[in-house]
């Protein structure tokens, strides 16, 4: 369906000039339908490149993309259809909304994709559905409301495409505990609803830990790593060297181990630890 | 993308040029444009030129750089040169012709004039920052402050400008990023068309700008911000010994052009 | 001594209908490290924009290094002694380049250039961002440009620092640098800092931690102490450290464990002191 396929890609700023550097190399990668991705890797890792390449905003120097099966970026339609069928939401999408009303900048997606009335009717209550965007707040303007509010307008604005492929990037970034907890909760309901595929790009280790089924690394424009979350916390020595943070219960876990107490590798959230603990308590082992 | 584009075409070197007070500079470039128009004579042209040339060495700015400068005003200067072509009396070249003798040394004339007056602006842009500029700018016009005349908050209106712009790019950038990811177009379609479909990109670049402003207020009152009055200043401009030469040189070419005008060469 | 003070100060903000600030009491001692959480709306940042004057109590008194915050002759003279950084590191950057901008406060106070120019230097140095003095701001990273932003305020040579959300827009490299930043300005110079925020991670090293909700404080001890009543931290929405969870879960499990180790290192070698018997 939206199966997506990445080829060799490699994508260079500034080619040909003596500043040509290689934003991101040698990227090969299957995304299957309905995963949900988690993209971690310091700042100008490539992670942002990369993701733009999803959605055509950019184009690989080399490579190919394809996305249920046909190549995004073979003709200028394809790389526009390609937009209704990835969806990308920025860092701090609240502030692109533009439109007078909040419904008016929920339809602007479908709007743009030539659909009926009713069917963009019907998407943009979908969507607002799935984010929590209630009907009174239909008629207002999106720059009256609290920045939380905003940021759900926008991800709805892209939700209201119906793509088989949501990409967020940073989607709680600047938001207190609460707020991130509703965002996430809303993004893995809406992948459980609909069985789109959901990549996030975070920072927040815990965030990533506590939801991703598979977690992809970048270090300097390339993957350095590509498993489950349990595989690539288990390896969380090499992550803080190449300057990421853990998630807190893996920091946790490696200074339990430093003072010798014997715990499994790859424990990455409380619960996992709290009963690692526990067994070494039973065991009588430390 | 549109970060490529690079405003007031600054080159930092250390070339004489560089280290000369920006406000010699700035007053210089008065100097040269009053000079300018008051050359009549070919002998005033040549000697213009050859200021501009030996200047050009002097900043290490490239003939390229210029004719990459001059090429946006082609069509001004190529319209200049044709109006006066065909339109000034005088001794035709070839009996019939409309074109004269006098027309084609005008035009040639009128054409030089531009292109030393963009150049000799150039030469300004090029070898001072314009951060420079600015304070230069406010130095040369504090004595307007005694006409009531806004002198500082023009000028931190314009160097806040300067420090913004990159910032404004790169937001335009990503606000259109994010638009076209929903689908926006912002390459076909009729004129009309294209001017509607940056409403999604001017609207929040035009919020942005104006939640930013307010926030740069805040911040700037915590910092005790009130107003050019009993301001100092860090980095005091000085008038070295090379600035003074500078401008008497500056003064002597204004009233050699004079001189020569009257000369009738 | 206390330095900052807040008596009954209530804050309503105009055209609202609930008032953000109901009646807070406070005082902060000089030279203390003081964080301030809460969730969105919780009345944290109205808290901290009265300790600069920004906005001023419609009913109480906020009095900051002996003035009077609503003294409006004296306005200079409070917020010279109160540096404010704020969330958005672009937008706190006014000039083109990193020690022009670092000496606006200084020259907007009207100090001798020489002078100027020392501050500007000592401020980039307590920061590290001295060898990048001549960059243009645009091409920092957020936490550079924030500790700019820091020693732009520090080059007024206050006694204190208020920072709201410093860093709710930064990566974790930048956030690591602003908070290791202010505090070693706090524990090497004596500076008071107020650091408002919604990463408990960051009260970690304060001396007290205060919890706004509704407009009033909820909760205000040792930062320990705060985390260790769980109950609350999860009623205001607010995440418990790792630390704290752990030895409070071992502790519900019969472990006898004190819950104030809540550095990472400090904790493990409890538990593990613990099993050992």
């Amino acid at each position: 369906m939206s199966e997506i396929i990445v080829e060799k890609l490699r994508h260079v700023y500034s080619a040909g000039t003596p500043f040509e550097v290689a934003a991101i190399e040698d990227i090969d990668l299957t995304i299957p339908q309905g995963q949900l991705v988690g993209v971690i890797g310091h700042t100008g890792s490539g992670k942002s490149t990369f993701i733009q390449h999803l959605n055509a905003l950019l184009s690989p120097s080399s490579g190919k993309i394809y996305c249920g099966g046909q190549d995004i970026n073979e003709s200028k339609l394809s790389r526009r259809d390609v937009k209704h069928q990835v969806g990308l939401v920025f860092q701090y999408p609240e502030y692109q909304l533009f439109e007078e009303t909040v419904y008016k900048d929920i339809a602007f997606g479908p709007k743009n994709m030539k659909l009926s009335q009713e069917e963009i009717d019907q998407r943009v209550r979908e969507a607002a559905g799935f984010v929590g965007v209630e009907e009174e707040l239909f008629e207002k303007s999106p720059l009256e409301l609290s920045g939380g509010q905003k940021r759900r307008i926008a991800i709805a604005g892209v939700i209201a495409m119906r793509p088989g492929v949501l990409i967020l990037d940073e989607p709680t970034a600047g938001l207190d505990p609460l707020g991130c907890r509703q965002i996430l909760d809303n993004i893995c309901a809406y992948r459980e609803k609909t069985g789109a595929t959901v990549i996030l790009v975070s920072h927040n280790m815990d965030d990533v830990a506590r939801i991703a089924q598979r977690i992809i690394v970048f270090s300097h424009g390339r993957v350095v790593m590509d498993g489950s979350a349990g595989e690539v916390f288990s390896r969380a020595e090499e992550l803080i060297a190449i300057g990421l943070d853990v998630p807190r219960a893996t920091a946790l876990a490696m200074a339990l181990k430093k003072q010798g107490m014997a715990l499994p590798d790859g424990i990455y959230t409380h619960e996992q630890l709290l009963a690692a603990v526990l067994e070494n308590r039973g065991a009588g082992t430390c | 993308m549109l970060k490529d584009i690079t405003l007031g075409q600054f080159f930092p070197g250390d070339t004489i040029a560089h280290r000369l007070d920006p406000r010699a500079k700035l007053l210089l470039v008065v100097l040269f444009i009053v000079a300018l128009f008051q050359a009549r004579g070919w002998v005033a042209y040549g000697i213009l030129t050859l200021v501009v040339a030996v200047c050009m060495r002097v900043s290490h700015i490239s003939g390229k750089n210029i004719f990459k400068g001059l090429k946006p005003m082609i069509f001004i200067i190529a319209l200049t040169g044709v109006l006066n072509i065909f339109y000034t009396d005088g001794t035709p070249i070839l009996p019939g012709w409309i074109i004269t003798w006098e027309g084609i040394a005008r035009a040639i004339q009128m054409v030089l004039r531009i292109v030393l007056l963009i150049t000799g602006t150039f030469l300004l842009t090029y070898t001072t920052s314009p951060i420079a500029l600015t304070d230069g700018l406010e130095l040369l016009l504090n004595p307007l402050k005694k006409l009531r005349f806004p002198v500082h908050e023009m000028t931190i209106m314009m160097s806040m400008a300067l420090r913004f712009i990159p910032t404004l790019i790169e937001e335009t950038d990503k606000i259109m990023s994010a638009q076209k990811a929903r689908g926006a177009d912002f390459e076909t379609g009729s004129l009309m068309e294209r001017a509607k479909a940056l409403l999604p990109v001017l609207v929040p670049l035009f919020v942005s700008a104006f939640r930013r402003a307010d926030e740069l207020a805040v911040a700037m009152e915590s910092r005790c911000y009130h107003g050019g009055e009993g301001r100092t200043r860090m980095k005091q401009l000085i008038f070295a010994g090379r600035d003074y030469i500078a401008l008497a040189l500056g003064i002597l070419l204004l009233a050699g052009i004079i001189g020569l005008k009257k000369l009738g060469l | 001594m206390s330095i900052i003070k807040f008596e009954n100060v209530h804050y309503t903000y105009p055209g609202d209908q609930m008032e953000s600030l109901r009646g807070v009491d406070l005082e902060i001692q000089e030279g203390s490290f003081v964080a301030v959480l809460g969730h969105n709306g919780s009345g944290k940042s109205t808290l901290a924009k009265h300790m600069n004057a920004i906005l001023v109590p419609t009913q109480g008194r906020v009095t900051v290094g002996g003035i009077d915050s609503a003294d409006e002759n004296r306005l200079i003279e409070l917020r010279r002694n109160v540096g404010m950084v704020f969330q958005n590191p672009d937008n706190q950057i006014v000039a083109n380049v990193v020690e022009d901008d670092v000496a606006f406060a200084p020259e907007n106070l009207g100090v001798e250039p020489a002078e100027i120019r020392r501050r500007v230097d000592e401020a980039l140095k307590q920061v590290g961002m001295y060898d990048k003095r001549q960059h243009a701001p645009h091409l920092l990273s957020g936490g550079q440009k924030q500790r700019v932003a820091i020693a732009g305020v520090i080059a007024m040579e206050p006694k204190i620092i208020v920072l709201d959300e410093p860093t709710a827009m930064l990566d974790p490299i930048g956030r690591e640098e602003v908070i290791s930043t202010v505090t070693r300005l706090c524990r090497e110079k004596g500076m008071t800092v107020v650091l408002i925020t919604h990463h408990m991670d960051e009260c970690v090293g304060a001396d007290r931690l205060i919890v706004m909700s509704g407009g009033s404080i909820a909760a205000d001890g040792a930062p320990a102490e705060v985390f260790a009543d769980i109950a609350l931290m999860e009623r205001e929405g607010l995440t418990v450290p790792e630390t704290t969870r752990l030895l409070y879960d071992l502790r519900q499990r019969g472990m006898n464990l004190p819950l104030t180790a809540l550095d990472v290192d400090a904790c493990a070698k409890e538990i593990v002191k613990q099993l050992r018997g």
